[in-house]
């Protein structure tokens, strides 16, 4: 015998159960039409024990469920010529169903994915600091061994000259101790990251000791990722107390990048506000090899910047010997590049030809700062935007319905975030709509989703409610 | 997961050897040179032997220099390493959606979003620093209407609801009951910390007292109830359905009997049967409570619109990446210059307004029904409005007109076969429903 639950997920136990339902009432209403309702009676009677056993409306036989089912009953004898029976029970396919069931679990996978940059950033820093510390002690050896080198003239020849002698060892030991303290100022400095890193995967971790959305543990810790991803959008946007602020507010600051970022804002507004290129310039040397890696022409560009402010500035020699300090092993296209800044020198910043005003206009900063923020946050393995961003672009067009879009009060949600709030709506109207090939029904008076446990109940006049909200209304 | 933290402590094992290996090299070199110095003063020493620790020395140096050089290069090996398989769980390309500038629009309504959702969540001060910061444009109504909010809850937390009460009282006329199912619940939450408190008398006073003006309270019968038409009353009812207004429909009786009936276990209250009046998560019960009808009187959602907006985002996006970079292989984009490149990756996102991918959101996430169409797989709208056969089987209207028409003919009397069921209909039977 099939059990109650499988009768709603199985369509074909439905077809088959209605087929032979249909075609006796239909072979009985022939005959007699009374002996058909006796058996209508009957049948209604008989199914519900068996297998309607999940449908609400035969559930319980208490006598609000059976007033509800005389009304509606009799109301669709009213309003339609035919006698249904079982038809005011909205069959609709209830495959969305179980897809509902398994979102409660959580995904991960998923979700680690998008926490990709939140480890990788300390991996970046950690690469950078190796190397950097790689260089400091072949720079310091390099020293050492040129004192090294220095000890044995002075010391074979002039050894009875203990004065001139001890200048060299000292400088040596000096130079040791001096590597000394640096090597283990680095190493605390990588350890620390090592540490963060180890830090930020175990938290990542906690997620996958929760059993569903349900934990409480995991409303904790979601609550503690949308403060995470609000402070990486304070971060990236220059907010820095307030960012510092929620971090240690939320608990946070093992997870705060805080100080990188700060710089990089500096820098950008060193670019922006005080149109210079020092900054920017020097943070291109320290990370040199990284750009030619990435074959990021971000100093290229700058240096041009500084050619053109020479000659806005009327110094042309200066500019000339600039550019010839700065500019060696050009491609094509920069070369060409270089041509047209240095064809400024003659040419007066007033000047009214386009190709040249756009050179001299101050436009050029904007664009540099976000050359730089594009190079830095390459360089970090960021992605472009703030995650806050692309979560409030994929979220609002995966909630965003036509319903959302459309001007009648009665489509309205004061829960939906797209419907109540401004800044959403606003943002939305740019973003596509979801894509649905699965109905999903939401009752609009309680609000709850509608499935087998709330079907739906189609009234008299079209409209459709939850079985729970129905029942309440009419008793 | 496991692995990159299995990694990342080897790392740090190695780490740490490989520091105390070179500090142990560098104070050994220190310490001959020291050496060396001193025998350098010793001046009796033999120009020899000074010869001779002297290319010990250099030796030494040497030595160092490349030992060194070897741990910095395994040590990057082994960062790198672990790098790799940092970027293994990197599978989402959080570069899509890029191009539509959305966040330079909106960035200063964002920023507004941002210091309501710190509001709410009670973050006074760091919201206040926010918004100067950020000079996000909030009205000083609303965030001293979130203190009030957040005294009064802190206050019940604390045990104490004199401000609840005085919050009740002034806005009475704007609940739907005047206040009394707040009221009603605060006086419970006073009777049963008083029972808690083996105050059992004054508990049997304070709740005859408090308890009567509720006894006789008939919740106002919803006008019209065989009015289909609409739901007239739906505005309250979702106002009530969403506070938890329903038991108020039974009236408060049979609740004020079995608070009254408490008072037989108050020796024991850990072992009778109303313990759950007692649990600590009634009191967040009560909190979560004034919160919610707080919302709703000022026309809040129930939750924090970024909260939910950015959770809805978090299912959507990995699966949304998954489609955009399967559509761009498909479009094979290998040769193409990186601009046009991200250009395209933004474009491969949506489909002619719609998202290229089907996100399933848990129910907690779905605040509008949505009607496709079995038999076309669309979405009805105004136009092609869902349309219910008799049978109960629902399909859109332009299905219906299609279906109807190819059926033509081979049944009887222009009838056609509901796809579904192996029942007739004629298309006039059909009837508009409205989700």
């Amino acid at each position: 015998m099939q059990k109650p639950k499988k009768f709603f997920e199985n369509g074909v136990i439905v077809v088959i159960f209605q087929t032979v339902a249909f075609s006796l009432l239909w072979f009985l209403y022939c005959f007699s039409i009374a002996s058909g309702l006796l058996f209508l009676y009957q049948l209604f009677l008989f199914v519900p024990t068996k297998y309607l056993k999940p449908s609400p409306l035969l559930k319980s036989h208490n006598s609000k469920t059976q007033q509800l089912f005389f009304i509606l009953y009799t109301l669709s004898l009213y309003n339609t010529p035919r006698i249904r029976f079982l038809f005011f029970v909205l069959l609709i396919q209830t495959d969305t169903y179980h897809l509902q069931k398994t979102m409660e679990k959580i995904n991960t996978e998923n979700s680690y994915s998008i926490e990709h940059p939140f480890l990788k950033i300390v991996v970046e820093k950690l690469k950078k600091a190796v190397r950097q510390s790689q260089k400091q002690i072949e720079k310091e050896m390099s020293q050492i061994q040129v004192a090294v080198d220095n000890l044995p003239e002075n010391n074979v020849d002039t050894s009875e000259d203990v004065q001139m002698d001890d200048v060299p060892e000292d400088n040596l030991i000096f130079k040791l101790k001096e590597l000394k303290t640096k090597l283990k100022d680095k190493k605390t400095e990588e350890r620390n990251l090592i540490l963060q890193l180890n830090h930020r995967a175990n938290h990542l971790k906690l997620l996958e000791s929760f059993q569903s959305t349900n934990d409480p543990e995991y409303s904790t810790w979601s609550s503690k990722r949308v403060d995470r991803f609000l402070m990486d959008y304070m971060m990236k946007t220059g907010y820095q107390t307030s960012a510092s602020n929620l971090a240690t507010h939320s608990d946070l600051e093992s997870f705060t990048d805080s100080q990188l970022f700060s710089q990089l804002i500096n820098i950008q507004n060193s670019l922006l506000v005080q149109n210079s290129c020092k900054e920017c310039l020097q943070w291109c040397s320290e990370n040199k090899a990284a750009l030619k890696r990435l074959k990021i022409g971000l100093e290229f560009e700058l240096r041009l910047q500084e050619v053109t402010e020479l000659a806005r500035q009327r110094k042309s020699s200066e500019a000339i010997a600039y550019s010839k300090k700065h500019f060696k092993q050009l491609t094509d296209i920069q070369k060409q590049r270089l041509n047209q800044t240095l064809a400024l020198l003659v040419i007066m910043p007033t000047t009214d030809c386009r190709r040249y005003k756009s050179l001299y206009s101050s436009e050029r900063w904007p664009i540099l700062a976000d050359q730089f923020k594009t190079a830095a946050y390459q360089l970090y393995g960021f992605p472009s935007q703030p995650i806050l961003s692309v979560l409030l672009q994929t979220g609002i067009s995966a909630l965003k319905t036509y319903s959302c879009t459309r001007s009648d009060p009665e489509d309205f949600n004061k829960n939906c975030p797209i419907c109540s709030s401004n800044t959403l709506h606003n943002m939305s109207k740019n973003l596509p709509f979801s894509y649905h090939t699965n109905s999903s029904l939401v009752c609009r008076i309680s609000g709850q989703k509608m499935n087998e446990n709330n079907p739906p109940m189609r009234l008299p006049n079209g409209y459709v409610y939850s079985y729970s909200v129905s029942i309440v209304h009419i008793s | 997961m496991d692995d990159i933290l299995a990694s990342n402590n080897k790392l740090l094992k190695i780490h740490d050897s490989f520091t105390k290996k070179s500090e142990k090299s560098i104070n050994s070199l220190i310490k001959s040179a020291t050496e060396y110095k001193s025998k350098m003063k010793n001046n009796g020493a033999e120009p020899n032997d000074l010869h001779d620790s002297e290319k010990e020395l250099k030796q030494s140096v040497k030595n160092t220099l490349a030992e060194l050089k070897e741990i910095q290069k395994d040590l990057y090996t082994n960062v790198s390493k672990l790098g790799k398989q940092v970027d293994k769980i990197g599978k989402v390309n959080l570069d899509i959606c890029d191009e539509n500038g959305l966040l330079e629009e909106f960035h200063d309504q964002i920023d507004v979003e941002i210091a309501l959702h710190l509001l709410r969540s009670g973050r006074f001060d760091l919201a206040e620093v926010f918004i100067e910061e950020s000079s996000a444009q909030l009205s000083d109504m609303v965030v001293e209407q979130f203190k009030m909010l957040f005294r009064i809850v802190s206050e019940i937390n604390n045990n104490n609801l004199g401000l609840a009460f005085k919050w009740v009282e002034d806005n009475k006329e704007r609940f739907e009951d005047g206040g009394m199912f707040l009221e009603f619940q605060l006086f419970k939450q006073e009777y049963l910390t008083l029972i808690q408190n083996n105050k059992v008398f004054d508990a049997y006073s304070y709740g005859k007292k408090n308890f009567t003006k509720f006894l006789n309270y008939k919740p106002k019968k919803i006008k019209n109830e065989m009015d289909y038409d609409g739901f007239k009353c739906e505005e309250d009812c979702k106002k009530a359905t969403s506070t938890g207004y329903e038991q108020t429909k039974l009236g408060y009786l049979d609740e004020i009997r079995r608070l009254m009936g408490v008072i037989v276990y108050a020796k024991r209250l850990d072992s009778s049967p109303y313990k759950h009046y007692f649990m600590p998560s009634a009191k967040q019960i009560l909190a979560d409570l004034f919160t919610k009808s707080f919302c709703v009187l000022f026309g809040l959602p129930a939750e924090p619109p970024l909260t939910i907006t950015m959770n809805a985002g978090l299912v959507a996006l990995p699966n949304i990446s998954k489609v955009a970079t399967l559509k761009l292989k498909q479009q094979s984009v290998t040769n193409q210059q990186d601009l046009k490149k991200r250009k395209q990756m933004s474009d491969a996102w949506y489909n002619h307004n719609e998202l290229s991918a089907e996100i399933n959101l848990a129910d907690s996430l779905c605040f509008h029904s949505v009607f496709a169409c079995p038999v076309s797989k669309e979405q009805a709208t105004e136009t092609n409005p869902p349309m219910m056969m008799p049978c109960g089987h629902v399909i859109c209207k332009e299905s219906l007109e299609k279906l109807s028409k190819s059926n033509r003919g081979t049944s009887p009397a222009g009838k056609f076969k509901c796809p579904y069921c192996p029942q007739h209909f004629m298309e006039a039977e059909a009837k508009r429903v409205y989700f």
